[in-house]
Order: C-alpha cells, then sequence, then structure tokens
C-alpha cells in the first residue's frame, strides 16, 4: 500500500489552499496518496467538538488509514492518539500552502514531531 | 433548606456573604453547614478556622483496558460523547482529563474489556467551625473537571437546619452543580456594568434551575443604576445592601470575620436570615 499523507488546511479544497496550523481544530484536511496522484478533501468534523478535537481528528486520520500527517502543530492529546494509532507527525512553518508543505516534506525540510517537545 | 450563596462575576463578596451567615444562623441557633464549592480557590478556612478536620482524596471512576478479551473494535470510542477514549489495534488508550466517568464505554463494549479504576482528583475536607458543619472541597491542579467533587460535597450535607454552600464564580458547569437543587439562591452583585452583566446570566441560571433568585448588592453605594433598574424590571427581591465600608474590607483582607464586630454587616444580615427563614421571597419553585 502507498503511503497516504494528510495536510491539515482552512478550506476543503486543492492542493493550492493555504494550511491551517492546527491539527484537531483544523476545518480539513488534504489526503495525499503518494503515487496515486489523487487528492482528497475531507472535513474534519471534530473542528467543533466541545473537547478532545485532538483525539477526535487523530481518530479519523486512523479511518482513513494515513500514515503522515503534515500540520502547524500538534497538541498534547493529539500527540498521544497519534502516535498510539502509528501516524507520523511533521510541523510545517507558517504561510505555506498543501503543495509548498508536501514539497518541503518530500524534500526533507520538514520537521518530524517528537515526544520532547512536551518536555 | 439548602441556601447557595453565587454571584457570575467573581469577587463580588460571596465568600464574605456565605462565612457571615453561616455565623449568624448558627448564632442564632440554627443548625448550620458551610460548604465552600469553590474548590478551584477555597478560601471559607480563612474565616471559620475548622477544627477536628478529616480530610479524604476523591476520586471518580475511570475506563480501564484490563484483559486480553478487547477485539479493537472502536464500540466505546465511538460511543464516548467526550472523545475521551481511543481504541488503537493493540490497545485502547483513555484520556483522564476528556472522561465524565459516565460508564457508558463499559456498557458498549461487546467484550467486557473494559473495568473502571478510581481516579483521583481532589481532597475534600470536613470539620467543626464551632457550631458550624464545615465542608469544603478542594480540586488538584491541572484538573478541568470540578463537577465530580462539588456533586461529592454537596451530596453529604444534612437534610435538617440550613446548608450555605459558597458556590464558584461564573455560570458554567461548576456553578450548575453548586446550584442545583437549591432552596434558596441569593446573588451577590455589585452595581456595575460588569456586576449587571453577570448578574444575569446568573439570574438565567437560577431560575432554568427552578429557583427564583434574591440578591445582595454589595458595595451598594459605589457604581450606577443599572444594576437596581434591572432588579425593579424582573422583581427580584434585594435581601439587603452593603454600603462600601473600608473597616469592612480590612477585617476580610485579614481573615476576620466581620458579623461578629461589624453592626452595619450584621444588621444587614440579621434582615437577610429572617426574609431566608421566614420564606417571603421567592426561592425553589413549587
Amino acid at each position: 500500500m502507498s503511503k497516504k499523507i494528510a495536510i491539515t488546511v482552512q478550506r476543503a479544497g486543492a492542493l493550492d489552499e493555504p494550511m491551517d496550523p492546527r491539527f484537531g481544530r483544523a476545518p480539513a484536511f488534504l489526503l495525499v496518496e503518494e503515487g496515486a496522484h489523487q487528492v482528497t478533501a475531507l472535513e474534519n468534523s471534530a473542528t467543533t467538538a466541545a473537547q478532545g478535537a485532538g483525539a477526535a481528528a487523530a481518530a479519523a486520520m486512523a479511518d482513513q488509514s494515513v500514515h503522515v500527517v503534515i500540520s502547524g502543530r500538534f497538541g498534547p492529546k493529539a500527540y498521544e492518539a497519534l502516535a498510539a494509532l502509528g501516524v507520523e507527525m511533521w510541523t510545517a512553518p507558517g504561510g505555506l500552502t498543501a503543495q509548498e508543505a508536501l514539497d518541503r516534506y518530500r524534500s526533507g525540510d520538514l520537521q518530524r514531531m517528537a515526544m520532547e517537545t512536551f518536555r | 433548606m439548602k441556601v447557595v450563596i453565587a454571584s457570575g462575576k467573581g469577587g463580588t463578596g460571596k465568600t464574605l456573604i456565605a462565612t457571615n451567615l453561616a455565623w449568624m444562623l448558627a448564632e442564632g441557633g440554627v443548625d448550620t453547614t458551610y460548604v465552600d464549592a469553590d474548590v478551584e480557590a477555597p478560601n471559607g478556612h480563612l474565616f471559620l478556622h475548622p477544627t477536628q478536620v478529616t480530610t479524604s482524596r476523591f476520586a471518580s471512576p475511570l475506563p480501564t483496558l484490563i484483559g486480553p478479551t478487547c477485539s479493537g473494535c472502536g464500540d466505546c470510542q465511538r460511543f464516548c460523547a467526550f472523545n475521551a477514549i481511543l481504541a488503537t489495534a493493540d490497545k485502547v488508550l483513555v484520556f483522564p482529563e476528556l472522561c465524565h466517568s459516565c460508564g457508558g464505554c463499559l456498557d458498549a463494549c461487546p467484550d467486557n474489556a473494559l473495568e473502571e479504576l478510581p481516579r483521583e482528583s481532589g481532597t475534600l475536607t470536613v470539620g467543626e467551625a464551632g457550631p458550624i458543619h464545615f465542608r469544603s472541597g478542594h480540586l488538584d491542579v491541572g484538573e478541568p473537571r470540578s463537577t465530580p467533587i462539588i456533586e461529592a460535597l454537596l451530596e453529604g450535607t444534612p437534610d435538617t437546619g440550613v446548608v450555605v454552600v459558597d458556590a464558584p464564580p461564573g455560570t458554567s458547569c461548576s456553578a450548575v452543580a453548586a446550584v442545583k437543587g437549591a432552596d434558596q439562591v441569593v446573588l451577590v452583585t455589585e452595581p456595575t456594568p460588569f456586576g449587571l452583566h453577570d448578574l444575569e446570566l446568573a439570574v438565567d441560571l437560577s431560575r432554568k434551575l427552578g429557583c427564583q433568585p434574591s440578591v445582595i448588592v454589595n458595595r451598594s453605594d459605589l457604581g450606577d443604576a443599572q444594576v437596581r433598574n434591572y432588579l425593579n424590571a424582573e422583581s427580584i427581591p434585594v435581601l439587603a445592601e452593603i454600603p462600601f465600608d473600608r473597616d469592612l474590607s480590612s477585617y476580610y483582607a485579614e481573615g476576620v470575620l466581620a458579623a461578629p464586630v461589624h453592626e452595619p454587616l450584621r444588621q444587614a444580615l440579621e434582615k437577610t436570615v429572617s426574609k431566608l427563614l421566614n420564606g417571603s421571597i421567592g426561592g425553589k419553585a413549587a
């Protein structure tokens, strides 16, 4: 199975959408399957959750069989949930479009999120 | 009778009123219990100085994966309205701060793989402050949910006499937990735009919980007329008005119970006590 990447975006659109820096509260995800040249937009139903948006969004990633998530930042519960689900977390700087973030990920220019961030 | 001292706005004088009201009631021979339900910042003990104190740890049930029977079906996760439980391929992850201890995930689990274990989140204190029975709760730092410990505090109060509840500020879940089941709700306010704004919310909360509130206006000689106009328009009874008094502020700052030594406060609370006890004001809907 090819690697599936999710990028947090401000609207459920195409790869020229600006990224949303949040994970759990991002309005939407763009799902990119490496090699398949196909982009699927997924509304984030957790964005209006009263609590636990990070954990709920992480569960949605697992439902979509996502391997890698690219976002601006991940909260502690989102981190714990995604780590338990075996999903990699990569952080991108602000102001990028989804395409730019994807290019940087592919060229190895993004940071992988590690537990040390919370210590 | 359960009398809840609430406010909406913080810093209006809930604890001043609640502690001194409890003292006045007890002084008048009423069997009185004071409950400090402001569990995120309890301070009633600073004025009542309870003795013969016993403390106990408070715990709520938290679901925990117990055995190898979990099939990873995810029914627990789908059931949870609070996103507090996450099923992964090989384990169940519980976020304690998000869990409301409803036990629903245990019912939803077809594999009987979950069990509830106690998880501590605060401390309960019970003692005697002279003739006043004293109860207070203290939520642990970092704990987001105060309602369970407030409910536990109130569950243990006697059915006889008067229970004075010092409620947390605001109108969120913790204030609701303190006000629920009240026979009388006394809202302490101040005649300022901020006081009025939060008073309106607190009145709404009290009425939604089935109790017509009454009001004590603190620092009544400051501010403007908007609070009084509002109270008149809503026909909300005023139990007492307490003008600003530097001596009263000093007593409070020093942790001194003012009613025994401060005549104006004592007189204001005498009126309050008689109105509360003779049933001439609002209160719980029949």
